[in-house]
């Protein structure tokens, strides 16, 4: 191939990001040159941290992953604002919005990687309340979701609720899963007043057993939120103004209460829900490619289209070997290294080589994309400061038959502990951890490998607390710097007046000085003279 | 205390005892010590006469350790010291009759003709580069210095390198980055008695130079000394009773932990802006790398929850405020802990990232530095024994140093070799095709000391020539076709360079062997045999004068102290010649009085860049090597009683008693599993080799990792598992993050050294 390989990225999020910073290596040798499409107004920023954004304890502008300066230097382009309308396959080029059509309504690539994302999904709510002069809005469901309805899927949304929590309206979220318990949470945290809808007995329900599940929910209304279980919205009540602060959207039908599936109403400037997301994967359908019924663009392993060798897609968009988008990041980042490994071997830039000190090179395991074989889990750490839950994998196996995998369960609900873990020999099946950090950060770690050796669960509950210091016999080292014993320093200290005259006699306190403290309580400690000469 | 018992001969009068002031043999601490002479009595002569105590001074406070206080048993007549050349018959025939061949006595001349015939034939068939050198953190400045200086004048070859490159390789190149200066502590170590905070990564100080802790007194005090390592190790114990915290990461996890705490830093607005604009660049590119790790991402892979991981982050960040606000100063230390790793550069600079986020470095409120290990190991970098550098820390590929350097040696500087080889690739290609044909090795037991020894064996078997100079006949040693033996510490005059960039007089206190000679005689003698044009000098005190000279207007500037002032001033470097005893700030002495010289600060005005400023930078993490089957992970370290190979500490009968054989710690949850008892005995496997260690069990040990000590040889040595992986910016290997599986050992034996 002549010139460098042309590479064009659709979607400027997180992925897009780390799919740059894999190119790298055929960014400096000059043989590949990026364009990046992406529809937001700014670069790509961690949106993984959004709830923190949202509560008002990180400024938005710290999660930002590229700088387009920066980037242009590198022999990337980064355009931000940008919409693609269409893909034209045969021409390898892919169609901007006209609005958005400087310096051309055409991008041409040799490779197009579809880094999308997902959308969230927000259910078509049945609205009643009054507009404008008065005119009464009858219950209706058109699509069209009134102003204070949001998902939390950009810094504009997660600012806009960040601007709720600071005018103390109240907020609604909607959704039990990750997203919800996390953006429910942030805002409680803060001192927000903030109620969470969510389907089911629990939440979290879809990953966690129901005695988890239990504590969890016990533990979320003890951070202050008003938890309504087995409950969704039944309509939205609206007004024409939401209280007085909406001057752009004056006339324009505003979230004022939430009715619940339950019958009751519930104050609320801001419904944010968080009730899923597809994959974004209209511009590849349209442009008839390979898709799942429930959306997800079909990939290889290495994020490559199978009817179109030219196009990937990588991240929540993309389905590889066919399987439905995780939404989590850590395999959207694998997928990114894969797609650039293959980029980087079409462009003929040789793959970066470890090699030992002999000059041999070194085997390290290449990240597989999921589905992976290996076992590995990717567990969810729900991001919160004051509550420390994770989980993954599979909790369903019953503890009590004797063929089934190994189940270890640690419940003080009082505590607000609960820890379940399931191996199957050294393989980790699945854990959840709520209340024990130290647990949760050891098997979210293992999760990773799938892999978990320690035979006696307790191991880990005792790591959750320091190790306290024990009383020393008379044989034990008192001093380690001298080597001198707690024997040898009392019966040093019963002839001795200061600190140094111990010392003097069996070398302890002389080296770091620490157990210094310890042979003046010694000296100071209860009169066990003895008469003189009584020790020889 | 012993004159009525034994009364003085009558025929002579009684000689007084000697004191002579010097410093321990061992660590970078570099402990002040009295070495006492009694007269010994004619009757008992083998009875050690020196005896040893502390001796006043900053860093130790009259306090030494069990090994400097012991160090005086390595001296004296003792029936393992070297005392005459040794060559092994047949050497010169080829490597098939090294084993079957001893190694016999020679003279000097023989020897000496030996070597230098033998470096001419295989120079002549091979080229230069066909001879390799290996130097040491041990030895002083002048035999670092004329090591190098022999290395790239009388044999003209490229390939040297030394044992530092295994120890502080990666917080050098780390500082030399960020910082603009690779000098490990840039404040006096007693800057730290004020400290109210002390992060600690990758450092058991209680256990490797124990009176170092007196400097954390404060600290703990104020339940500020937070200690980051794998194992409750005798350090982190000192976080106990509300005197601090205790941070355990998983192996691998060290780089992952730092950056999520500069992430919680930098998105809850805690770093110090101000600073940051004043004195760094790239902020900008540093915030983008660790904008991928949140508390909770960081916690899968470091072991450390989200919530301590924040914690640390805002008790820092509160920390430096308070001491910016008139309060007690915080300092980040790190250590090999975290530094022997295959990232290790990245760590370090993350550590030294951290440092500046929080607008410490170079002011009064704190910094950051790196604990050397060996007892010259910050002399011994400076030196010129380093593959890439000439003295003074000058670089071998820029023109203006290699110029500077080639001018005082006499030469044209392109006369000069370029960069050598890094000490792991040296000594995993001895032999081969792409590396050297004969070797000579100076205050180095590479044969414990290297990771994967079994492949330096191998290669030690392979050489055409092997030559090593030592004191006791050390497991490298029994491989060389000729052994030199040479002076020790207390029996030579010279100068090391401590932890804090402080010159420092070592003095001979005794004679040593009749037979041994100083390292710097017989490198002169070796050059004058190969014909060099440069001579060598061989007094200490000339050779220290030549340093001041090379090194006067580099980055290690030595110019302004004199050798006998050495022992009135506390000289830091650089010292300019032209006002060395000015420095920035009031006039200021030590603790133990000495008028402070040259900077002990270094970066109160600038950074070491040409712009003046830190630079901060991206920092990505790498993959992490496959897990063992049983997806444990061996770490390697010092103890208490041993110094580094053992091949000193392994001869006190005191410190051998103490702990004489190899150990390795497990957690007992694992050991159960694995059916290890404790006492008995296990076998360590990994993809390099295996070994053998008695097992004790540790509550305090992570369950994924298991530790081993490094000093012991033979089947005890924990390098048997290590492997040649090294960092690729400072080429140093990884010593601390081995897979490896554990199974009971039948046998008890083989595992003593």
């Amino acid at each position: 191939m002549s010139g460098p390989l042309r590479i064009v990225v659709v979607g400027g999020g997180p992925v897009a990001a780390r799919l740059i910073q894999e190119l790298r290596p055929a960014l400096e040798a000059g043989a590949a040159h990026v364009t990046v499409l992406g529809e937001e107004p700014v670069p790509a920023y961690q949106r993984i941290r959004l709830g923190d954004v949202a509560s008002g304890r990180v400024d938005g502008a710290a999660l930002a992953l590229l700088d387009v300066q920066d980037e242009e230097l590198a022999g990337v382009v980064v355009r931000c604002g940008v919409r693609v309308v269409a893909l034209d396959r045969d021409r390898k080029t892919v169609l901007l919005d006209r609005t958005s059509g400087t310096p051309g309504p055409s991008v041409p690539y040799d490779r197009l990687v579809l880094a999308t994302g997902a959308h969230a999904v927000i259910p078509d709510f049945p609205v009643s309340g009054t507009v404008g002069r008065g005119i009464s809005v009858p219950a209706h469901g058109d699509g069209d979701h009134p102003v204070g309805v949001m998902a939390l899927r950009d810094l504009g949304e997660a600012r806009r609720l960040h601007q709720a929590v600071r005018d103390a309206e109240p907020v609604v979220v909607l959704g039990g899963g990750v997203l919800g318990v996390e953006a429910a949470l942030a805002l409680a945290e803060v001192g927000a007043a903030v109620t969470l809808l969510h389907r089911g007995h629990v939440p979290l329900g879809g990953q966690l057993d129901p005695d988890s599940g239990r504590l969890l929910l016990r533990q979320l209304l003890a951070a202050g939120i008003q938890v309504r279980p087995d409950c969704g919205v039944q309509e939205l009540v609206v007004a024409a103004r939401a209280q007085d602060r909406a001057t752009v959207h004056d006339g324009v039908p505003h979230l004022t209460a939430i009715r619940t599936t339950q019958g009751r109403r519930i104050p609320a400037a801001l419904l944010v829900a968080c009730t899923g997301v597809r994959p974004r994967d209209e511009l590849a359908a349209a442009a008839g490619l390979d898709t799942l019924p429930r959306g997800g663009i079909v990939v290889d392993r290495n994020g490559r289209c199978p009817d179109d060798p030219s196009v990937f897609a990588v991240g929540d968009c993309a389905a590889v070997l066919g399987s439905r988008p995780s939404g989590l990041i850590g395999p959207g980042w694998d997928q990114a290294r894969a797609a650039a490994g293959a980029f980087l071997a079409e462009a003929g830039v040789p793959a970066a080589v470890e090699r030992d000190a002999a000059g041999r090179p070194v085997l390290t395991p290449t990240p597989t994309p999921t589905p992976a074989p290996t076992g590995r889990l990717d567990p969810i750490v729900v991001k919160s400061h004051t509550l420390s839950v994770a989980c993954a994998g599979d909790l369903t196996a019953d503890p009590w038959d004797p063929q089934g995998p190994s189940v270890s369960t640690w419940a003080d609900p009082e505590a607000g502990q609960y820890l379940r873990i399931v191996t199957q020999g050294t393989r980790l099946l699945g854990f959840v951890s709520i209340g024990l950090p130290r647990s949760a950060a050891e098997l979210s770690r293992h999760a990773l490998t799938g892999t978990l050796p320690v035979a006696d669960r307790s191991a880990l509950l005792a790591m959750e607390h320091a190790a306290a210091d024990r009383e020393l016999g008379p044989e034990d080292v008192l001093c380690r710097c001298s080597g001198a014993t707690a024997g040898q320093v009392h019966e040093a200290a019963v002839e001795c007046a200061t600190v140094d005259e111990v010392g003097g006699r069996c070398g302890a306190g002389t080296g770091c000085g620490t157990c210094r403290g310890r042979i003046e309580e010694l000296l100071a400690g209860p009169p066990v003279r003895q008469p003189a000469g009584s020790l020889a | 205390m012993s004159e009525l018992a034994t009364p003085a001969p009558i025929s002579a009068p009684t000689p007084a005892a000697t004191a002579t002031r010097t410093h321990c043999p061992y660590c970078a601490l570099q402990c002040a010590m009295t070495l006492t002479l009694e007269p010994s009595p004619a009757t008992s002569p083998s009875t050690n006469p020196v005896t040893v105590t502390g001796a006043e001074f900053p860093t130790n406070r009259g306090r030494l350790c069990r090994k400097g206080a012991t160090s005086a048993a390595l001296l004296g007549d003792r029936p393992d010291r070297l005392t005459t050349p040794l060559i092994r018959d047949g050497a010169s025939l080829g490597r098939a009759n090294r084993d079957s061949a001893p190694l016999r006595e020679a003279t000097w001349d023989e020897a000496l003709d030996l070597v230098a015939s033998r470096i001419t034939a295989l120079q002549q068939s091979h080229g230069r580069d066909a001879i390799g050198v290996f130097g040491s953190g041990s030895l002083t400045n002048e035999k670092a210095y004329t090591l190098g200086k022999f290395a790239r004048t009388a044999l003209r070859t490229s390939r040297i390198d030394y044992n530092g490159r295994f120890c502080m390789a990666s917080a050098a190149k780390a500082a030399t980055e960020v910082l603009g200066l690779d000098r490990g502590l840039p404040f006096p170590l007693t800057d730290l008695d004020a400290a109210c905070t002390v992060l600690l990564l990758g450092s058991n100080v209680a256990d490797t130079m124990p009176p170092f802790v007196q400097h954390l007194e404060r600290a703990r005090s104020h339940g500020g000394l937070i200690v980051v390592d794998p194992r409750r190790s005798a350090t982190a114990q000192l976080t106990g009773d509300g005197a601090g915290h205790h941070l355990a990461p998983a192996p691998g996890g060290d780089l992952p932990l730092l950056l999520s705490v500069a992430h919680v830093l930098l998105a809850e607005g805690l770093a110090d802006e101000d600073y940051l604009s004043r004195r760094t660049t790239g902020l900008a590119s540093f915030r983008r790398s660790v904008a991928d790790w949140w508390p909770e991402r960081s916690q899968s892979v470091s072991g450390i929850s989200a919530g301590r991981i924040r914690w640390l982050a805002r008790h820092l960040a509160a920390a430096a405020r308070a001491s910016k606000a008139g309060g007690d100063p915080v300092f980040i230390l790190t250590g090999r802990g975290v530094e022997q790793h295959r990232d290790g550069t990245d760590t370090a600079k993350a550590a030294i990232s951290l440092a500046l986020l929080l607008g410490l470095p170079g002011t009064r409120h704190g910094g950051y530095g790196t604990l050397t290990g060996q007892g010259n190991g910050q002399g011994g970098r400076e030196m010129g024994q380093k593959a890439d550098q000439l003295p003074g820390l000058r670089s071998i590929t820029d023109p203006a140093d290699r110029e500077a350097t080639a001018r005082h040696w006499g030469i044209p500087a392109d006369a000069l070799p370029g960069p050598g080889l890094p000490a792991t690739q040296l000594l995993h290609t001895l032999g081969t095709e792409h590396g050297v044909k004969a070797l000579l090795v100076h205050g180095a037991n590479v044969a414990v000391s290297a990771p994967d020894v079994q492949h330096v064996e191998e290669g030690l078997r392979a050489l055409d020539l092997l030559v090593v100079c030592d004191f006791f006949r050390s497991e490298t040693a029994e491989f060389a076709d000729v052994v030199l033996p040479v002076l020790q510490w207390a029996e030579e005059d010279g100068t090391l360079t401590n932890l804090e960039g402080r010159l420092l007089r070592r003095s001979r206190a005794v004679d040593g062997p009749r037979g041994a000679r100083s390292e710097l005689w017989i490198l002169a003698e070796l050059a004058r045999r190969l014909g060099s044009t440069v001579p060598l000098v061989s007094e200490p005190a000339e050779v220290f004068e030549e340093i001041r000279r090379v090194t006067a207007g580099a980055r290690a500037d030595y110019a302004g102290v004199a050798w006998d002032r050495l022992g009135e001033v506390a000289a830091y470097w650089p010292l300019d010649e032209h006002a060395p005893g000015t420095h920035p700030g009031p006039p200021e002495i030590t603790v133990s009085g000495e008028p402070v010289i040259g900077t002990p600060r270094v970066f109160t005005e600038s950074f070491g860049h040409p712009d003046g400023r830190a630079h901060l930078g991206p920092i990505h993490v790498r993959d992490p090597q496959p897990p063992s089957a049983q997806g444990l992970t061996l770490t390697t370290g010092r103890l208490m009683e041993h110094y580094q190979s053992g091949a000193q500490t392994r001869r006190v009968p005191d410190l051998l008693g103490m702990h004489p054989e190899a150990t390795v710690s497990v957690h007992p949850a694992t050991a159960v599993g694995l059916r290890l008892v404790e006492g008995a005995h296990a076998e360590l496997r990994s993809t390099s080799g295996s070994m053998q260690a008695r097992v004790v069990f540790d509550s305090g040990l992570r369950t994924d990792t298991v530790f081993v000590p490094f000093h012991f040889a033979g089947r005890g040595a924990a390098n048997r598992l290590t492997a040649g992986l090294l960092d690729p910016l400072s080429q140093m290997p990884e010593f601390k993050n081995t897979p490896v599986t554990l199974h009971p050992a039948p046998s008890v034996d083989g595992a003593r050294s």
